[in-house]
C-alpha cells in the first residue's frame, strides 16, 4: 500500500504515518531493501504532519545507513523547513547545489521556501531562472503558473500553461485548465479561446464536467455579448444547449433521492438560458 | 451594518473538518444564514456552510457554477448566502487576498451583512475556538477588518469537543466540497452524512 502512495506521488501523508506506527514500527527490518524507500517516505509524511519525533527516527536511520548521501542531507533540510528554520535549510541546499549544479530537486527546495515564507514575487523571480535551464519540466511550469494565478497575473499564467499544453496536448485536464485561466481573463476572445479549449477538452474525455460547465459558461457568454452577431449567437446558443442537456443527462442519470441538488443544477441551467435567449 | 457574526456548531464543525481534509491547499467555502423577512438579523446567523475549493482557489468560472448552484438550493431551502470563508495556502499567511474580497463583495450586493471568514492557520493548533477566525466585511463595497472577538460560536466548548471526536473518526475524509463533487457528480456537496453525524454527536 506505502508503495502505491509512493508510485502514484499520492499526498495522503496522515495515512502513511498512520500505517507506519501501527504496523511497522516494529517490522522494518523485514522489508528488506525496500525498508530505506520506506524510511524516507515516512519521514516526508512525517514532517508533513509535522510529527518531529517520527521524522528525527527515519532520518537517523537513514543517517547511519548512508552518511553521505546527498538525498539524505535534503531530507534534513527539509526537517529544518518544517521547523521553520528556513536559512538553516538553505546552507544545506547551497552546499548541495554547489555539489552538484544539475541537481533540479534541491532548486526547486529553494524556490518553495520563498513561496512558503510568503515571497510570491521571489519565489516567480527564481522558478524563471529555474526554467530557463531545465526547459522541459512541465510541473515546474504548472507551479509557475500557480504562483501567477495567485498573484492575479493571468495573462502570464496562461502563457505557463500555453506551455504545458504543448508539452502533452492530448491532456485534457490541461487544456480545461487553461480554458480556466483565459475565462477568468474575461474579454469576448478570451471568451472564444476558453470555449474552443473547453470543447476540446470534452472530445479527449466526455466525462470531465468542470470542462462541460466551462462549455455551457463560456458559450452562454458569447451568445449573451451585445457585440456578437447573429450567426455567433445562434451558434453559441446551440453549443450552451447541448452542453446543458449534456450536464442534465448525467445528473438524472445518477437519479438519487438528492432532489434538492437535481433543482439546483436544473435551476442554474435554465436561468442561464433564459439570459441568453433574451 | 452588523459587527459581529454568530456560528452555529454544525457550520464551525465543518470548516475545520474541511481545513483539516487538506492541510497543504488553499481552501475556501460559502456561509449559509437563515432568510429572515424584512428587517436582517442582527448579527447574522450562520447555521450552514458549503465548502467549495481546495484545487485552485483563484480562477473564476467553477466559482460561478457553484454560486449559482448554492443560491438555487438556498432558495429551495428558505436559506441566504451570507458569507465566505478561506484558508491560505501558507501557514502564516492569514490575510485577505484579492479573490476573497472579490467574492465577498459580490455577496454583499445580495446580503448587506455579507461577511469574509479568515482561517487563522497558526492558531489552530490551540484550543481557543474563537480566536481562529478573523471577520472581514464590507462597507461601502470594500473588505474591512472586524475585530476578532466579535466571532461567536454557539457552545464553544461542545463545537470544539465534537470537532475532535469527528476528527479522530477520520469524519474529514467523508467531507465533500465542491471540487469532489466536480470530479464525481455523484458526490453529495451537501454533506448530508457528516451533518448527520455531528447531530448525532451533539
Amino acid at each position: 500500500m506505502l508503495r502505491k502512495f509512493r508510485d502514484d506521488n499520492d499526498r495522503r501523508s496522515e495515512e502513511v504515518v498512520e500505517i507506519y506506527e501501527e504496523c511497522l514500527t516494529s517490522k522494518m527490518n523485514k522489508l528488506g531493501n525496500e525498508k530505506w524507500l520506506v524510511y524516507e517516505q515516512v519521514c516526508l509524511a512525517a514532517l508533513d504532519c509535522s510529527r518531529q519525533d517520527i521524522a528525527q527516527k527515519c532520518l537517523s536511520a537513514l543517517r547511519h545507513q548512508f552518511p553521505d548521501s546527498s538525498r539524505v542531507k535534503k531530507l534534513a533540510a527539509m526537517q529544518h523547513e518544517s521547523l521553520g528554520s528556513y536559512e538553516r535549510a538553505i546552507r544545506i541546499y547551497d552546499s548541495l547545489q554547489h555539489q552538484d549544479e544539475s541537481s533540479s530537486s534541491v532548486r526547486k527546495r529553494r524556490i518553495s521556501i520563498l513561496h512558503a515564507a510568503g515571497k510570491t514575487s521571489d519565489a516567480i523571480v527564481e522558478l524563471n531562472a529555474y526554467l530557463k535551464q531545465f526547459m522541459s519540466d512541465y510541473e515546474a511550469w504548472m507551479e509557475l503558473c500557480d504562483l501567477y494565478i495567485s498573484e492575479n497575473d493571468y495573462a502570464k499564467a496562461s502563457y505557463c500553461m500555453e506551455e504545458v499544453l504543448l508539452s502533452n496536448p492530448h491532456n485534457h485536464l490541461y487544456h480545461q485548465r487553461y480554458a480556466d485561466i483565459r475565462y477568468t481573463q474575461g474579454t469576448i476572445d478570451n471568451m472564444e479561446l476558453a470555449r474552443a479549449h473547453y470543447s476540446q477538452a470534452v472530445a479527449l474525455n466526455c466525462n470531465n464536467v468542470r470542462a462541460m460547465y466551462g462549455l455551457f459558461l463560456s458559450a452562454s457568454n458569447i451568445a449573451s455579448a451585445p457585440k456578437s452577431t447573429v450567426q455567433r449567437k445562434r451558434d453559441n446558443i446551440k453549443y450552451a444547449m447541448w452542453a446543458a442537456n449534456q450536464i442534465h443527462e448525467r445528473y438524472q442519470k445518477l437519479n438519487k433521492e438528492n432532489d434538492t441538488q437535481m433543482k439546483a443544477v436544473d435551476d442554474m441551467l435554465e436561468s442561464l438560458q433564459f439570459a441568453t435567449v433574451n | 451594518m452588523a459587527d459581529s457574526v454568530v456560528l452555529n456548531r454544525q457550520s464551525y464543525c465543518k470548516i475545520l473538518l474541511h481545513v483539516f481534509k487538506y492541510p497543504h491547499c488553499a481552501l475556501n467555502g460559502l456561509l449559509l444564514a437563515q432568510k429572515q423577512k424584512g428587517k436582517e438579523s442582527k448579527p447574522p446567523h450562520i447555521v450552514d456552510t458549503v465548502p467549495l475549493f481546495h484545487l485552485n482557489i483563484g480562477l473564476t468560472p467553477m466559482m460561478e457554477v457553484a454560486l449559482s448552484q448554492v443560491d438555487a438550493y438556498c432558495r429551495a431551502k428558505n436559506l441566504v448566502i451570507a458569507g465566505y470563508y478561506q484558508a491560505n495556502e501558507s501557514f502564516t499567511a492569514n490575510s485577505p487576498d484579492l479573490v476573497s474580497c472579490r467574492v465577498t463583495e459580490k455577496i454583499a450586493e445580495h446580503f448587506g451583512d455579507a461577511v469574509l471568514l479568515m482561517v487563522e492557520n497558526d492558531k489552530l493548533k490551540s484550543e481557543v475556538e474563537n480566536a481562529a477566525f478573523t471577520v472581514y466585511s464590507v462597507h461601502d463595497g470594500k473588505a474591512k477588518k472586524r475585530d476578532v472577538h466579535k466571532v461567536q460560536v454557539q457552545g464553544a466548548g461542545t463545537a470544539a469537543a465534537i470537532t475532535a471526536t469527528l476528527l479522530a473518526t477520520k469524519q474529514h475524509w467523508q467531507l465533500v466540497d465542491f471540487d469532489n463533487h466536480l470530479d464525481d457528480v455523484s458526490l453529495d456537496w451537501t454533506n448530508a452524512d457528516v451533518c448527520e453525524k455531528i447531530r448525532c454527536a451533539l
